[in-house]
């Protein structure tokens, strides 16, 4: 079932054209890796999908619905999250908070609603409390709750963000560069994690370098190459691929064999 | 047609003023990223200082301005040090809050030492008027215009023409990138202070004749300064001087056919009005979020 | 209610009640009154600056809008204090969105720009529309509020008592409710959007809505300080309502720590307090107040409520203070 159509997307910096006429389909409980040289756009097609850039060109259309024109938190009542290739938490706020906060636009009490505090926002702060909790222990972070998010291990921040994502309960959660900076232990514990979420009826999309994750844990890879789209299929089909050969490599060298 | 022609001129000697006020300003800002609240003070204290040298040493005026913008100099070198550079890297606010306490210590200070009772500072070509389009212009308004040009030329020629200035642009570009290609980022920042500060005590040393001086004159002079650089862009030379003289008619003609009680109001609205339409200024860049 | 609060709360009202039985003279009492209005301006610039992140210098106006309506309404239409309290509050609530809404395109240091202009402007205008304000005479003989008969005692506000009683009245309410929003939904909002508003807003936060709302929060209490000040002072002029007490208000909030409530509550305190002893010349006072902005800002941008979290004082000290942004 097609959760996110893409079609005909373009965007233009000053005339250079980033994204080219991309299009593509991700099904429901996929997972799909973004893949290509630096500068091929992979970051500018996650801002096109999450509203942080508008559209000069095409449109995206998810669950149905048109995204084009857009602001981000709408796109993300809709049901899409993400995370960013350069960690951005809430880094003076406490683990737990920055769980609370990503469960902001499920959430529903308002100022008045917050200074009453009533039987219902009383209610609605406990069931916060409790997906927090389930969230944390998700990511093996319920023991640091009350520490600061900058306090914690790198790869340790880098699944606080994972379960900030995952608190606005999407049905599509974007990833950039979720192994960067991760050892191989990390990263096969991060690709533990998106197998485990994808089990919960979450699609899945990331940025990534690791050739071990992409063409070991993914299901479909898309090649950007200075923005436009040079490959769409599945893992295997992607290494004997000669034009994506020819883009990371420039020569007639094959992808290093896993 | 005389009236239009007097304020004309009125505008050319404030803008002067606003000119070099604003060079200062938005030089340390483009080149080092402080905004410095306390850029006012150094107006002011530059005009005191030319101001005793005048009356207690009984130094010629002209004499006093390169002697006023030395010593507001080196109070610029000693802010630099004491105040800005251990907050380097620091958010742009932290350094604006900084500067806004540097401001309100130096301001009473001025006001224990100086008391907050107006002085005239008489230029001695305050008295002497040239004849000009039916009007008598006093010699210290061209004085103004006179000495301002040739600052805002000898500034060209440091910035484009010497190697301090090569490496001053270089730091302006990027900070990092000039450190690592051994370019003294102290160094930079203490001229770079030097250059402002001497601007400023210029400003105050060339205009306060015309008006009078007391220890608040620096609020106005800087609030002015903000407008200028908010309309020019912020960190833009060019943009300083354009927007400067702009300011300094705005001002004038304000003064001339409405009411002096008008003009800071006239100057914040121009100010709002850039922001709400293009809030980088005549000159300024958009800056695009790197994500 | 923890232990812990309990000797908290109960050494306030303490220290509360303790007021009126010592009776300090008509001077002390004039500083325990301004201390709370200061109180609530800088609680109210909290929300904005602390918790939110916005770099606010305009807040002295939104107090002398809320002051001038108030008189005005009372000295120009007769209406009574307790409806013109709230009504000062409404009006500067929603010159507060509208400067909300105006700032929302801008970040950092032009945030600062457009309310410093605004600031002036309001100034300028409050010195300047003789007609409405009467320039910088101001405005004279504003009646005190009209008696509330509670029981057995009449709040008839002839002596400085009731006026104190009212201001803890309200400076409570405002500690309240500033308490209850910064740990709600809506306070954790403005947080995330204080620590990464581009991050906040992927988060499902609308960042614009949000923003306003921090202006509207804050500058209602500003408005009804200023009601509060106009009835109690009796004369408003421009003058304490410039720029010099925007500032004042932000250091204030600089000092107490951005985003503690406690914080900012013994940081207007102190800062009332502190000018009195230091009363021989008034311009040391601001010296002394520069320095301290820029000794802060170097040393100790926490403030007050680093302080505290650094050595672990057991009563006062939880952790909902924050460092400024980096």
């Amino acid at each position: 079932m097609t959760l996110l159509d893409v079609r005909e997307i373009s965007k233009l910096f000053g005339g250079l054209a980033a994204i080219n006429e991309v299009s593509f389909v991700l099904e429901r409980g996929e997972i799909c890796a973004v893949i290509g040289p630096n500068g091929a756009g992979k970051t500018t097609l996650f801002n096109l999908i999450t509203g942080v850039y508008r559209l000069d060109g095409g449109e995206i259309v998810f669950s149905g619905k048109k995204l084009n024109g857009l602001k981000p938190h709408q796109i993300t009542e809709y049901g899409i999250a993400r995370t960013f290739q350069k960690i951005r938490l809430f880094t003076n706020l406490t683990v737990a908070e920055n769980v609370r906060i990503g469960q902001h636009c499920r959430t529903k009490a308002e100022v008045i609603a917050a200074l009453l505090r009533g039987k219902k926002t009383r209610a609605e702060e406990k069931a916060i409390e409790e997906k927090t909790r389930e969230l944390l222990s998700f990511v093996n972070l319920d023991n640091k709750r009350n520490e600061l998010a900058r306090n914690l291990a790198y790869g340790e921040q880098r699944h606080l963000e994972i379960a900030r994502a995952m608190a606005s309960d999407p049905a599509l959660i974007l990833l950039d560069e979720p192994s960067s900076g991760l050892n191989p232990h990390e990263t096969d514990e991060l690709m533990d994690r998106i197998n485990l979420i994808r089990n919960q009826g979450i699609t899945i999309i990331l940025i990534e370098h690791d050739m071990n994750l992409v063409m070991g844990g993914t299901d479909h890879i898309i090649v950007l190459n200075f923005g436009e789209k040079i490959f769409d299929g599945p893992p295997t089909a992607c290494q004997r691929d000669t034009e994506v050969i020819k883009a990371y490599l420039g020569q007639e060298y094959a992808v290093c064999s896993n | 047609m005389g009236v239009i022609f007097e304020q004309f001129i009125h505008g050319i000697t404030t803008g002067s003023a606003y000119t070099l006020m604003a060079l200062g300003f938005t030089m340390v800002y483009g080149i080092l990223g402080i905004i410095n609240f306390a850029h006012g003070e150094l107006y002011m204290i530059g005009a005191y200082i030319a101001y005793y040298l005048c009356l207690k040493l009984g130094l010629h005026y002209l004499l006093s301005i390169p002697l006023a913008m030395a010593g507001v100099a080196v109070l610029g070198i000693l802010i630099e040090k004491i105040v800005f550079r251990p907050l380097r890297g620091a958010p742009g606010l932290s350094m604006l809050t900084v500067s806004l306490g540097l401001s309100i210590a130096l301001l009473n200070t001025a006001l224990i030492i100086f008391s907050p009772d107006p002085r005239i500072f008489n230029s001695p070509y305050n008295f002497i008027f040239l004849k000009l389009g039916g009007i008598n212009i006093s010699l210290q308004r061209i004085l103004v215009f006179a000495i301002a040009i040739g600052l805002i030329i000898s500034l060209y020629f440091l910035i484009n023409r010497t190697s301090l200035g090569k490496a001053i642009r270089a730091t302006a570009q990027d900070f990092e990138v000039a450190w690592m290609l051994g370019i003294n980022p102290n160094r930079i920042a203490r001229y770079t202070f030097i250059i402002g500060s001497a601007l400023a005590a210029a400003a105050g040393v060339l205009i306060i004749p015309i008006l009078s001086l007391e220890p608040f004159v620096g609020e106005n002079a800087i609030l002015k300064a903000f407008v200028v650089v908010v309309v020019g862009g912020f960190g833009s030379i060019p943009g300083a001087i354009v927007a400067g003289y702009l300011i300094g008619f705005v001002d004038s003609l304000t003064a001339g056919f409405f009411s002096p009680n008008y003009q800071n109001m006239a100057c914040f609205l121009i100010m709002i009005l850039t922001l709400l339409v293009k809030p980088t200024g005549i000159f300024g860049e958009s800056t695009e979020e790197n994500i | 209610m923890d232990k812990r609060s309990l000797v908290k709360y109960g050494l306030i009202f303490l220290v509360l009640v303790m007021v009126p039985v010592v009776r300090p003279s008509d001077y002390w009492m004039n500083i325990i009154i301004l201390s709370g209005v200061y109180v609530l301006l800088g609680e109210g610039l909290n929300i904005i600056v602390g918790v939110n992140g916005q770099f606010v210098v305009c807040h002295a106006a939104f107090y002398g809008i809320g002051a001038y309506l108030s008189a005005l309404l009372t000295l120009r239409l007769g209406l009574p204090f307790w409806l013109n309290l709230p009504l000062a509050g409404t009006l500067a609530a929603l010159v507060g969105a509208g400067i909300g809404y105006v700032c929302n395109r801008f970040r950092g240091h032009y945030v600062a720009l457009v309310t410093l202009s605004f600031g002036v402007i309001v100034y300028e205008v409050m010195l300047n529309w003789l007609d409405l304000t009467r320039g910088p005479m101001g405005l004279i003989n504003i009646p005190p509020p009209e008696p509330v008969p509670l029981g057995v005692y009449t709040f008839d506000f002839t002596s400085r008592i009731d006026y104190y009683l009212l201001i803890v009245v309200l400076v409570a309410l405002c500690i309240a409710s500033a308490h209850r929003l910064i740990r709600s939904r809506i306070g954790r909002a403005l947080l995330a959007i204080r620590e990464d508003d581009l991050a906040a807003e992927i988060q499902g936060i609308n960042i614009n809505k949000y923003k306003i709302k921090a202006f509207v929060l804050g500058a209602w209490w500003a408005g009804i300080a200023g009601s509060f000040y106009a009835h109690y002072a009796g004369i408003i002029v421009p003058g304490t309502f410039s720029f010099l007490t925007s500032v004042e208000i932000l250091v204030i909030v600089i000092v107490g720590g951005l985003g503690s409530i406690w914080g900012v509550l013994i940081s207007a305190i102190l800062l009332t307090f502190l000018p009195e002893f230091l009363r021989s010349i008034e311009f040391l006072r601001w010296i002394i107040y520069g320095i301290v902005l820029m000794v802060m800002i170097i040393f100790m941008p926490t403030g007050i409520a680093g302080i505290g979290r650094r050595i672990r004082v057991p009563i006062f000290w939880r952790s909902t203070a924050k460092e400024p942004a980096n």
